[in-house]
């Protein structure tokens, strides 16, 4: 009797551990959901790498989780296990995103639509437009750049070159004449300048009022004299032949 | 007996007590016998000590990732620590703690009062009828403390956050389910095995090896639970080298 019970206790026991060890594996592998949840079915070209577990964020907000996936000819149909508060109608807009640009998580972002219709199945998009595709883009845009070869490109350009630089020696040269006749110009009003501004003779014949006066009177008596020779000749021109 | 002696008659009594030929019939009640002892025996301590492991895990954790990291993070830290080590680590430490050295003093004080001897002279192997029936045991029942073990850390430790961490369970299971890869989960699993052996070994081998009385009865129980102890954390080391390294 003992014996048989020992043997019903470690029977229960070794049962126990076997469901045990499934259970724990359900769970930890994702399948086993601890929300009040229902399942919707949306159908995809490409689940580029979205994997069983991964979150479904509704406006942001963690609402789900990819419960399945499976392909089905020429399309996945993915099962996602959605929160009960949750209602998606038919227009509902499906699309899956990379959490990072340089990593490999994936999640399901839903936006929910105004209709009223709830359908048997959804259609997620893809092929969406992403960072990392357009970087991939540019970049075989820049290979492809990089691939072509003109033959006669570099010959020209050092043909360029070289006109480019005998052009700019040639307008150095033409440049630089005006400028010399331009400094000696200055050189010169300088001179004269300072010819002027000077207390030589020429500054003070220039800036003397009194040296202005003097000849001021000089001409007046010359011009006297003038009006006097011119009315009497003779009392200063005396010809005499003998 | 110097210490390559001593590894080389561990290891001949290990293959003495298992490559041995043997009946599923006639060893069936001491197999279930030893699987009662180790497994159901051990599981009301087990229980305890994995709650206060779980328990332990995701206060340290959480107290080492506050503030700086995602809380999703103590779900992915607490399910790795205690599914790769805590869980088959802590497990095996108790049962080696409770089982081997009550091996080594049942199969000692035989010893001691000749009744191997009497098996001996009635043609019975002892390492059959005594050994063999330890190791099968221990083997099957270590696995199965292991994978309860860990539920019970697990979920403790999530229950503890959603409670008193102010972590959802959700956010909780989120990491725990996220981050999960088999190869850890049966990894640990795999390391319980090597360590069931090792354990039943080394408390069979020290009650086999007991000469004189009850003090050395004590000794051998002793020596049995240091031993089982070092060589399970060796085992610990080589098969994370195999499986992780």
């Amino acid at each position: 009797m003992i014996r048989g019970l020992k043997e019903t206790l470690v029977g229960i026991f070794v049962i126990i551990g076997i469901i045990v060890f499934i259970v724990l594996y359900t769970w930890l592998s994702g399948r086993i959901s601890f929300g009040n949840t229902y399942d919707i079915k949306v159908q995809f070209e490409d689940v580029e790498g979205l994997r069983v577990g991964d979150p479904v964020l509704v406006f942001g907000i963690e609402k789900g989780k990819v419960k399945s996936l499976q392909i089905e000819r020429d399309h996945v149909l993915v099962v996602l296990a959605m929160d009960r508060d949750i209602f998606l109608p038919e227009d509902t807009h499906i699309a899956i995103r990379a959490v990072s640009y340089i990593g490999a998580d994936k999640y399901v972002k839903v936006t929910p639509g105004r209709s009223q219709e709830v359908p048997q199945i959804y259609y997620g998009a893809s092929g969406s437009l992403q960072l990392e595709e357009l970087a991939a883009q540019l970049d075989s845009l820049i290979t492809t750049f990089g691939k072509i070869e003109i033959p006669d490109l570099d010959e020209a350009v050092r043909k360029l070159s070289n006109d480019i630089g005998k052009s700019l020696e040639h307008l150095t040269v033409m440049v630089k004449k005006p400028v010399d006749r331009i400094e000696k110009l200055a050189y010169r009003l300088d001179s004269l300048s300072m010819l002027v501004k000077g207390d030589g003779t020429f500054g003070k014949l220039l800036k003397s009022d009194e040296l202005y006066e003097e000849i001021r009177e000089t001409n007046l008596a010359l011009k006297s004299l003038i009006e006097d020779i011119n009315a009497n000749p003779k009392k200063y021109l005396q010809i005499k032949v003998f | 007996m110097n210490l390559f002696s001593a590894i080389g008659d561990f290891s001949s009594f290990f293959f003495r007590s298992v490559f041995i030929s043997w009946h599923l019939k006639t060893a069936r009640h001491r197999i279930l016998n030893q699987v009662y002892e180790v497994g159901i025996g051990s599981l009301p301590i087990i229980l305890i000590i994995a709650a206060f492991v779980g328990l332990v895990s995701i206060v340290q954790t959480s107290y080492q990732i506050a503030g700086t990291m995602p809380r999703f993070i103590l779900g992915a830290t607490v399910g790795r620590m205690v599914m790769i080590e805590l869980g088959p680590i802590l497990t095996a430490l108790m049962v080696s703690g409770r089982c081997a050295s009550s091996m080594a003093a049942e199969i000692g004080t035989m010893r001691v009062t000749e009744q191997i001897d009497a098996l001996e002279t009635m043609a019975i192997d002892p390492y059959r009828f005594l050994s063999l029936p330890r190791i099968m045991g221990t083997f099957i029942a270590l696995p199965v403390l292991t994978v309860i073990a860990e539920f019970d850390s697990l979920l403790v430790s999530g229950a503890y956050a959603h409670f008193f961490l102010d972590v959802p369970f959700g956010v909780f299971n989120y990491g725990l389910t996220h981050f999960f890869y088999a190869k850890e989960f049966f990894g640990g699993l795999v390391k319980a095995l090597f360590f069931s052996v090792v354990i039943a070994t080394s408390g069979c081998y020290f009650g086999f090896k007991v000469r004189g009385g009850a003090r050395e009865v004590g000794r051998a129980a002793t020596y049995a639970v240091v031993t089982a102890s070092v060589l399970v954390l060796m085992l610990d080391f080589l098969v994370a080298l195999v499986i992780f390294g």
